[in-house]
């Protein structure tokens, strides 16, 4: 049974903040918005979705805690493009299912670290059928468009580890300073 | 953000799923050669609800972009067409936005906790959304501290850790202050203060909308 636990005040609180910090840091991918190479905004912000979710699983450690950031942080993107807003939640939403699935709980490290790592490479199929929409192309030509492609999955997937670690570095440093 | 909010707003739920709508029905029939159309039509549906100036800022800066992504577009497929499809996808996704984009966060926050949303997320959305610029000024008041200590390479110690840190005691604070203040969880009963009514206004605007897609659906 997957123990559930009452978010507080103050976890919503934190988490918020945590999204807003998210939101702050992720326009760096505001330029590549022009660039339309599939996978390539996933990946520069695949490195600060899995480093703030990880902080948020470290202090809240609860059910839903990383859920509510896709949604707090989908509240953000909806004020600008809608389909970034229900990708971010959906993704999230699965990303916590799986982890939960699997662990059970955030008291195993391991599922702890799972759902952060698994938010930002869990938007891609999400980019990619909303790309197949946009551009009016076969599935495959999304992802086959250029050979730069599989290295833009390829590093979404490395940086959101490379977060968690961050994360966890991070997260064990101001925990053990007493600030988590 | 405060610049592009709408003097009248449209009803916070009207506001988001119109755009959706509008933005899905013209994305699967972007390529009937009345497209174009479609986009006038649906920039002069926002115009005449108020929303004319905000419709002129986003054209003046999709129009643009959607000229670099047709070139990109017509580079890797040679197709004029394909390209001018493209420009038209690009511009009427940063239009079909704009009901949504003008709308005060406080009103959504306002509508949704009118009709029972847990309290937790319509609380932390509007922390979320008020909070955007605080974190801006504390990510800059770390970044000119480094400055004035001459530091320059050491992300991790110096910025990472004092933003992290500074960000943990606003939230701690802004928790107290909101328990002090009776804010909770649970299910206790609670009043929204100037709930956000469904008027006139927004029928029309839903009718029109509808009638819009209906035609268009027709049309293409």
């Amino acid at each position: 049974m997957i123990k559930l636990e009452k978010i507080t005040i103050r976890d919503a609180a934190f988490i918020a903040n945590m999204a807003a910090l998210l939101f702050v840091t992720s326009a760096v991918a505001m330029p590549l918005m022009t660039i339309t190479l599939f996978g390539l905004r996933n990946m520069v912000t695949a490195i600060f979705y899995a480093f703030f979710a990880t902080v948020i699983n470290i202090r809240v450690h609860k059910p839903g805690a990383i859920t509510l950031l896709g949604v707090f942080y989908g509240a953000i993107l909806l004020m600008m493009s809608p389909v970034m807003c229900v990708t971010n939640i959906v993704s999230a939403c699965f990303a916590e299912v799986i982890s939960l699935a699997l662990f059970r709980s955030y008291e195993n490290t391991k599922g702890m670290f799972l759902a952060p790592a698994l938010i930002a490479p869990l938007t891609l199929p999400f980019t990619a059928v909303f790309s197949v929409i946009m551009n009016d192309v076969a599935f495959s030509d999304v992802v086959q468009s250029s050979y730069l492609v599989p290295l833009a999955i390829f590093g979404t997937v490395l940086l959101s580890f490379a977060g968690v670690f961050l994360g966890w570095k991070i997260g064990s440093e101001l925990k053990k300073a007493g600030r988590l | 953000m405060d610049r592009l909010q709408a003097k009248r707003p449209l009803y916070p739920l009207v506001s988001v799923v119109s755009p959706l709508v509008v933005l899905v029905v013209g994305l699967l029939t972007a390529k009937s050669p009345c497209f174009p159309a479609y986009i006038v039509a649906v920039v002069l549906l926002y115009c005449a609800f108020g929303l004319a100036k905000q419709a002129v800022m986003s054209l003046a800066v999709f129009i643009p972009v959607s000229l670099v992504f047709a070139l990109f577009s017509f580079l890797f497929q040679r197709n004029f067409s394909a390209a001018g499809q493209m420009a038209g996808r690009v511009i009427l996704l940063g239009v079909s936005a704009l009901p949504m984009v003008t709308l005060p966060p406080i009103n959504l926050t306002r509508c949704i906790a009118a009709l029972g949303m847990p309290r937790i997320i319509t609380l932390g959305m509007l922390i979320a959304i008020r909070f955007v610029p605080v974190v801006q000024g504390e990510v800059g008041r770390v970044r000119e501290a480094m400055k004035t200590r001459g530091v320059r390479h050491s992300f991790y110690r110096t910025f990472a850790v004092p933003v992290m840190i500074r960000l943990i005691n606003i939230s701690d604070t802004m928790a107290l202050s909101l328990e002090t203040r009776a804010f909770s969880t649970g299910r206790e009963p609670v009043s929204v203060y100037k709930p956000v009514v469904f008027a006139a206004r927004d029928a029309f605007y839903s009718a029109a909308v509808f009638a819009l897609i209906i035609t268009w659906v027709v049309m293409a």
